[in-house]
């Protein structure tokens, strides 16, 4: 029989217009399970160019152009790195260290920021009368640059703080940066935590596989049955063109709160568990952040890499709370709007940011009262907890609807509408999918608080475990988006 | 009196490494899940309850159908034969409630009759109809179906892995890469009946409480399947007042709508795609004869005006392929000439038998009757 002509077989394959190797593609599930086949194979050192190849395999799969940004942020770093260990000078080290910070930003500025900066100023050059044809380069945001840009940053200003010292073996220093499992949205490692994992010999165990299968299970849960099934109702209230009530948005926001955090939390659980099959600790990126009190304890567990980065990296260098009150006010304000800029370049994720921080500056200045507070019996500390809980819930939410807004305007816009009209009727026909969709994780973190123990699961019984572990996968191969729906951190 | 002291058993420091290293609970889920998924989501599942659950008419409430079919094939009795009609929509034209009794007493008749079953379903279908061990396997097919695109939609109905393989192999190595996520997701679907079934389940189970009604400014879609398709020819094209002629006439034909089957015959076209469908049912009937099962092809008739609109000799190409797997593999092939004549009225529109329906099934049941007389090629 003839064989059909290849080019004139054309594939209208609409899930190809998806990006490649997400964690919640089969793609990706195949590509895993040939790369940790192989690992398991393979001496140390091979181990770990076999997982650089890997990781290389899987940046191309997303776009292959942009291996090569990745190679020269790998490059600089590991030679600036080793030129500040050796060097003695002062002026000499603190140059080497600019010549890092400024071509990583430089690239990520190029690619992320270029075109966001060009338009802010041409229009407000507009506003005062003068017309600028902004020039654009319109380029492709390469995905997971701000990650492991501060992920690289990150080791080199730590060998120049003198905190480690620099790998002398570029492969395996190049395995840090491109690590799969990590490489596109985090956790952002810290040099001083993955390095030494790499270099030793690891060890791929039952109990490490176990573990990370639980993780990879939950992440995906979480991810594609809480996250992707609540998409729409969010997409929908959210979309320029919605004229949504007052109870609608609201809903929406709290939709929204449980989606961005099963989304981002579900994939740093899917990365730590892979990685952790493969015989690596990944850091830990969340934990419980809406059981937070306070919004400075809402950011010691929500993306706990970037929060510390920011910390260690940032406001530490402005100063941190070293020189009185208003100074520690002003760095945490800027801290905050660059980690909002970090997260997109648009003027909502900075307004985001300066919420955040004005957030943290309140809760710094009112300290001292929130905790005479909870002075008292212990069912009005209960009490007061639980309300501090409830309060700062509430201000997030109140965050993610900036956050989530395609505009400043657009979330003005939407805030505007609680001040309309309130037909509880219409939202209260989404209650029920809300409740079903995060009753699962509500019923887990209220578990896992109590217990004071994240992996709650396994200190169940046997039965209960297995259990819990089949219907999970059940409902995740029959209730997930099989197509992987991008994961929202992708974007950043 | 001695009493002897008791016996303890201690088990080394390696077996005790070893039994806290071994995931029992997992073990426990695997078993756990392949128990559910085989027993709950095979033919002999409570497909009935999901039935009850769906909305309505559709093409998941068809694959629920297929499943009851399947399971009423299994449960017949020893000394009934096993017959299983195959095709697409226009094969729920046939009707085994009309077949004559004396026949039904000696074979039970399953029709697996929905949209999309295409020749890859019918691959796929190989490994079931051999596991319900059936006698006779009756595949309604014409031009239609061989000559329009190949459009497989992961995960339909059935899955088999001999099925995949065929596609990879018929394909080649640039094909399987380009569609590889397509051949990972049938992959699924054969080695999991929980993701084959995944969108009957969704809209038995799910689409009630997740779908977010607020009437229409914002609705819910509740299809997660994509199709892929591998495109077709270029069909001749008619001048404009052709056109307008033939949709003035095709309007009073079928006053309840035309443009979705006169779109599909008028991609009926010889191409690279034919090949490819042929290939497959090619593979699907090597299969069934080398297992030792009947097969017959019964050329499923579109209506008169159908036959206008793409290049008649087309027909030509089928009956050809048909007769060369009647000589190849014994195939009983009933071409339309020895079927009763069909004529305008018989059809619902352009392609699916309505008041024809009978015709079609006296022609299947003779053709069944017909074979399972024949006792050598067969296995009982």
């Amino acid at each position: 029989m003839a064989r059909p002509r290849e080019q004139a077989v054309l594939m209208c394959d609409h899930s190809n217009s998806h990006p490649r190797m997400l964690f919640n593609s089969l793609e990706f599930g195949f590509f895993f399970a040939l790369v940790f086949g192989v690992t398991l194979l393979l001496p140390h050192r091979a181990q770990n160019r076999w997982l650089l190849l890997a990781s290389y395999v899987f940046y191309a799969a997303w776009d292959w152009r942009f291996l090569g940004l990745l190679a020269l942020s790998t490059t600089i770093d590991y030679w600036v790195a080793r030129a500040i260990h050796q060097a003695v000078d002062s002026k000499y080290r603190r140059a080497l260290l600019a010549t890092s910070v400024v071509s990583n930003l430089g690239i990520l500025g190029i690619f992320k920021y270029a075109d966001f900066f060009g338009t802010s100023l041409a229009r407000l050059l507009g506003t005062l009368g003068v017309e600028l044809q902004p020039f654009l380069l319109e380029v492709v945001l390469p995905v997971g640059i701000s990650f492991y840009t501060f992920q690289t940053l990150s080791y080199t200003i730590d060998v120049y703080r003198r905190r480690m010292a620099p790998t002398h073996d570029f492969l395996d220093f190049a395995l840090f940066v491109s690590f799969f499992p990590q490489l596109v949205a985090g956790p952002i490692e810290r040099a001083s935590r993955l390095l030494p994992q790499i270099g030793a010999r690891r060890k791929v165990t039952m109990v490490g596989i176990q573990g990370g299968s639980w993780l990879i299970l939950w992440g995906l849960f979480k991810k594609v049955v809480i996250g992707d099934n609540l998409a729409p109702l969010i997409d929908a209230v959210f979309a320029p063109a919605a004229e949504p009530y007052a109870p609608e948005v609201l809903l929406a926001t709290y939709a929204f709160a449980v989606q961005i955090y099963c989304d981002f939390s579900g994939y740093t659980d899917i990365a730590r568990g892979l990685a952790q099959c493969l015989g690596f600790e990944l850091m830990l990126n969340f934990d419980l952040p809406y059981l937070a009190r306070n919004p400075s304890e809402f950011w010691r567990r929500w993306h706990i890499s970037l929060s510390t980065w920011l910390r260690d990296y940032l406001y530490i260098s402005l100063g941190g709370n070293r020189h009185g009150r208003w100074r520690t006010y002003r760095n945490l304000l800027l801290t905050m709007l660059l980690g909002g800029l970090w997260h997109g370049a648009a003027w909502h994720f900075v307004a985001w940011g300066g919420y955040h921080g004005l957030l943290l500056g309140v809760h710094r200045a009112c300290r001292g009262a929130l905790d005479r507070l909870t002075i008292g019996s212990a069912t009005r500390q209960r009490a007061v907890h639980l309300l501090s809980t409830l309060f700062t819930f509430h201000l997030v939410c109140l965050g993610w609807l900036l956050f989530r807004a395609d505009s400043l305007s657009h979330a003005l816009s939407l805030v505007g509408r609680f001040g309309g009209p309130w037909h509880v009727g219409l939202a209260s026909a989404w209650l029920l999918p809300l409740t079903v969709l995060a009753g699962p994780l509500l019923l887990m973190q209220l578990a896992q608080a109590k217990s004071g123990k994240l992996n709650v699961v396994q200190q169940m019984p046997l039965v209960l475990r297995a259990a819990v572990y089949a219907g999970l996968f059940l409902v995740v191969v029959v209730f997930g988006e099989d197509f992987g729906r991008p994961f929202i951190y992708f974007q950043f | 009196m001695r009493v002897s002291a008791p016996i303890v058993t201690e088990r080394s420091p390696r077996a005790q490494r070893l039994r806290r290293g071994l995931p029992f609970a997992g073990i426990l889920a695997i078993l756990a899940v392949y128990t559910l998924d085989t027993l709950a989501l095979g033919p002999r599942g409570p497909w009935q309850t999901v039935d009850g659950l769906l909305p309505g008419p559709g093409l998941e409430r068809d694959i629920v159908i297929d499943q009851q079919e399947l399971r009423a094939l299994l449960e017949t009795p020893p000394d009934q034969k096993r017959a299983l009609v195959v095709g697409s929509s226009r094969a729920q034209s046939f009707r085994p409630q009309l077949i004559r009794s004396e026949l039904r007493h000696s074979v039970r008749f399953g029709r697996i009759a929905h949209g999309l079953i295409a020749p890859f379903e019918i691959d796929s279908l190989v490994d079931t109809a051999l596991a319900i061990d059936t006698d006779v396997v009756v595949i309604l097919l014409s031009e239609f179906d061989l000559n329009r695109p190949v459009f497989i939609a992961p995960p339909v109905s059935f899955g088999s892995f001999a099925a995949v393989r065929d596609l990879a192999q018929l394909g080649g190595p640039a094909f399987s890469y380009e569609h590889r996520l397509l051949l990972f997701r049938l992959s699924a679907a054969c080695a999991l009946n929980s993701y084959r079934y995944r969108d009957v389940l969704q809209r038995a189970f799910a689409d009630k409480w997740r779908r977010f009604e607020l009437g229409d400014p914002f609705p819910r879609p509740t299809r997660v399947s994509h199709p892929n398709q591998v495109e077709g020819g270029t069909p001749t094209p008619l001048s404009g007042a052709d056109q307008k002629n033939l949709f003035s006439r095709l309007g009073q034909l079928f006053p309840g709508g035309y443009r979705s089957t006169f779109d599909q015959i008028r991609s009926v076209t010889r191409g690279p795609h034919a090949d490819f469908q042929r290939g497959l049912v090619r593979r699907a009937v090597a299969r069934l004869h080398a297992a030792g099962v009947a097969i017959v092809i019964v050329e499923t008739p579109v209506h008169p005006l159908s036959v206008t609109l793409y290049d008649t000799s087309i027909r030509d190409d089928f009956v050809g392929f048909a007769s060369q797997l009647v000589s190849e593999f014994g195939v009983v092939f009933v071409a339309l000439e020895d079927s009763e004549p069909y004529v305008g009225e018989d059809f619902g529109d352009l392609v699916h038998l309505e008041r024809g329906a009978p015709k079609l099934t006296r022609t299947i049941e003779t053709a069944v009757a017909e074979v399972l007389r024949v006792d050598s090629p067969l296995r009982r």
